[in-house]
């Protein structure tokens, strides 16, 4: 190792050190993972950057030049870092995140038999740049009916489709993996209310299905717990300025109304009245857009939270707009879920 | 307007469109594997051409040449029906037509602004773009083509470790139904030479470079994007980075070419007359930036996610760019 003394310590640029109350997360956003760490760690990492590493051990007064050694090592072991002579021609990985989409997302109840006209919602959508849309049926949708609206999203930007169904007898496997067959742009069909839990996936179908006996209603959303945790660069970078869960993201609901999302009392309007484009370029919608994990309390000083999904719909205190999460039972000060 | 000529399947193609419109752009989009079924006319009489009834020729001032692969195949009852040699001749002259098919689009749309443009690719192969390289002072590795087992043995004591590649580009067979082998760069020693008659099919054969690591290097009129890929950790990838880890993917993070390897790389670029392309360097243990080749139509959504280049936006902006100049120009 001797003759690292002179040289940089650097991590791959994919891999980005987030330091929280009590402890630091290493986000790997191209691997994507996440590798915990103590803060000590953290500021070793961030001394690093500007300073060989005989500068570094020297700044901790060479006290710890052992302890320091074996940690590069095991970083260069495990693929996070490499020592360099020329740390300029490795720049940081840009953190900015730009859409070529007005909306990216967007959620629509549907039923069947409804006022509403789908054709010209998914048109609508289209326009926008919209590229996933979950849409969450309600009442006991016929498999015609389904395949009718699936169709509406054929020749659209759309490359992503859940959908999430409420249990009927017409829902056996068979009938479900034909729709997916048909439809590749469906990627997960949640059957909720179901009469046991099981989990279809196969090499040969795109969608992933799901049956689960829980009943799902708009208000089972939010819950944040280890599981749900996502670390990929997209998110990543996109929370950095804004809102994890709600940036570019609309909903329509059964009646029209347009919302940020469906746990919401508030609307802008409703479709049968007004173009969706106008409803979500109104400044008051997009405000929530701009809430980034770093504005919330808790969650600020939070190791995890550039890889939260955030919930603004509910919160520990609603009158508080920055308030954390209800459904999250993690306190990043004593790191205990 | 910008027109593309492209694969239907090029999802970077389709990302770059996603940004013209959202800039407010329009553009027209030819998938060429689709020239036969989809509806295409040339009008020699007044040089009109048309695709799914919509003229390409009129109101374009800019041309995105994504390349893509030979115009899609198409059934031939009668090849069905004769003997397999005889079917083939038809096949390889059907071939021959569909290529020309492809050129005749291109010739009908030369007068306007190419990124870049098919007859100047055309003109290139891996040989004379190395010789190009070494006149414009680039790095190049030491490189022999011979037939002859004397040669490639004295060249071997030379450089101590040899790699051999295909002359001109890797290619896939498709040998039985569920598998494809596919050309890679691979290492060569000793003994597999000392097993070679005296003289065998002439192959191309370069020292093998110690790397550093590998770099990627989106180009596009004069600005470098690169990325530097860590591909010696593994030893799957360490001869060639295409054999993808893809459990593990490599390590590989932006990268910023020092200034005066962008320069005599922009010199080969111009002499070239090549306005965009991806390049393959290494960077060398012992410091040698060494330029490997460069592939005018390479992909670029590895490079520009990964580092976050957000190139297809680049692109868009420089079409419209491009675009709005060259009609002026015009008019």
């Amino acid at each position: 190792m001797n003759n690292t003394h002179s040289q940089y310590f650097l991590l791959y640029a994919s891999c980005i050190p987030v330091k929280g109350i009590s402890r630091s997360s290493i986000y790997d956003i191209q691997r994507n993972c996440l590798r915990l760490i103590p803060n000590l760690i953290y500021d070793v990492i961030k001394d690093a950057e500007n300073r060989t590493a005989g500068e570094l051990k020297k700044k901790y007064n060479n006290e710890y030049d052992k302890e320091i050694d074996i940690f590069f090592e095991e970083l260069i072991e495990d693929e996070l870092g490499f020592f360099t002579d020329t740390p300029k021609l490795f720049p940081k990985l840009s953190l900015a995140w730009e859409s070529s989409s007005q909306i990216s997302n967007a959620i629509i109840e549907i039923k069947e038999k409804s006022e509403l006209n789908y054709n010209s919602i998914f048109s609508q959508l289209d326009d926008l740049g919209c590229t996933s849309i979950e849409l969450r049926f309600t009442g006991s949708p016929t498999i015609d009916f389904i395949e009718h609206i699936l169709t509406a999203c054929n020749r659209s930007r759309i490359v992503s489709i859940s959908m999430i169904l409420p249990y009927a007898d017409q829902f056996q496997i068979d009938n479900i993996s034909y729709l997916s067959s048909k439809n590749l742009r469906v990627n997960k069909i949640i059957i909720h209310s179901a009469k046991e839990n099981k989990k279809i996936s196969n090499n040969y179908m795109v969608a992933k299905i799901y049956y689960t006996t829980n009943q799902l209603r708009n208000s089972s959303c939010g819950q944040i717990c280890k599981e749900n945790l996502i670390i990929n660069s997209d998110l990543f970078r996109e929370s950095q300025k804004y809102n994890s869960c709600l940036n570019k993201k609309v909903t329509i609901t059964e009646n029209g109304d347009i919302k940020n999302c469906p746990s919401f009392k508030k609307k802008f309007s409703n479709i049968k009245v007004k173009k969706l484009k106008e409803a979500i370029t109104d400044a008051k919608f997009q405000e929530l857009w701009h809430i980034r994990k770093d504005d919330i309390n808790i969650c600020k000083s939070c190791e995890f939270r550039y890889s939260c999904m955030d919930c603004r719909a509910y919160t520990q205190d609603p009158k508080n707009r920055y308030s954390k999460p209800l459904k999250c039972s993690y306190d990043p000060k004593t790191m205990s879920w | 307007m910008i027109l593309i000529l492209c694969e239907s399947k090029d999802l970077s193609v389709s990302e770059v469109i996603d940004w013209i419109s959202f800039l407010g752009y329009n553009y027209k989009r030819v998938n060429t594997d689709h020239l036969i079924d989809g509806n295409y006319t040339l009008k020699l009489n007044n040089d009109q051409v048309s695709y799914q009834s919509n003229s390409i020729t009129d109101d374009i001032s800019m041309i995105w040449y994504r390349g893509g692969s030979e115009v899609s195949s198409y059934k031939y009852p009668v090849l069905e029906k004769i003997n397999a040699a005889k079917s083939r001749m038809i096949y390889n002259s059907m071939k021959m037509e569909k290529k020309m098919l492809k050129k005749s689009l291109y010739d009908n749309v030369l007068e306007k602004e190419w990124l870049s443009n098919p007859l100047q690719i055309d003109k290139l192969n891996k040989i004379s773009t190395l010789r190009l390289a070494k006149e414009c002072g680039v790095d190049i590795p030491s490189s022999l083509i011979t037939n002859s087992k004397q040669e490639l043995l004295d060249f071997l004591n030379e450089h101590k470790e040899l790699i051999v590649k295909p002359i001109y580009e890797a290619y896939d067979f498709n040998l039985h139904k569920e598998e494809i082998y596919m050309e890679y760069t691979s290492s060569i020693s000793l003994p597999f030479i000392q097993k070679l008659e005296t003289t065998f099919f002439p192959s191309l054969f370069q020292e093998r470079l110690q790397k550093e690591f590998e770099i990627r290097s989106f180009y596009l009129d004069g600005d470098f994007y690169s990325m530097a890929i860590f591909s010696q950790n593994d030893s799957q990838t360490e001869v060639d980075f295409r054999r993808y880890n893809t459990e593990k993917p490599n390590r590989s993070v932006p990268f910023k070419l020092p200034e005066n390897i962008e320069k005599k790389l922009n010199k080969l670029m111009r002499t070239m007359e090549l306005k965009t392309g991806s390049i393959d360097i290494v960077k060398t243990k012992d410091g040698r930036y060494v330029f490997l080749e460069v592939n005018p139509i390479g992909q670029f959504g590895m490079v520009s996610g990964i580092c976050n280049y957000n190139l297809e936006k680049i692109i868009a902006t420089y079409l419209i760019k491009n675009e709005k100049w060259k009609k002026q120009v015009k008019s």
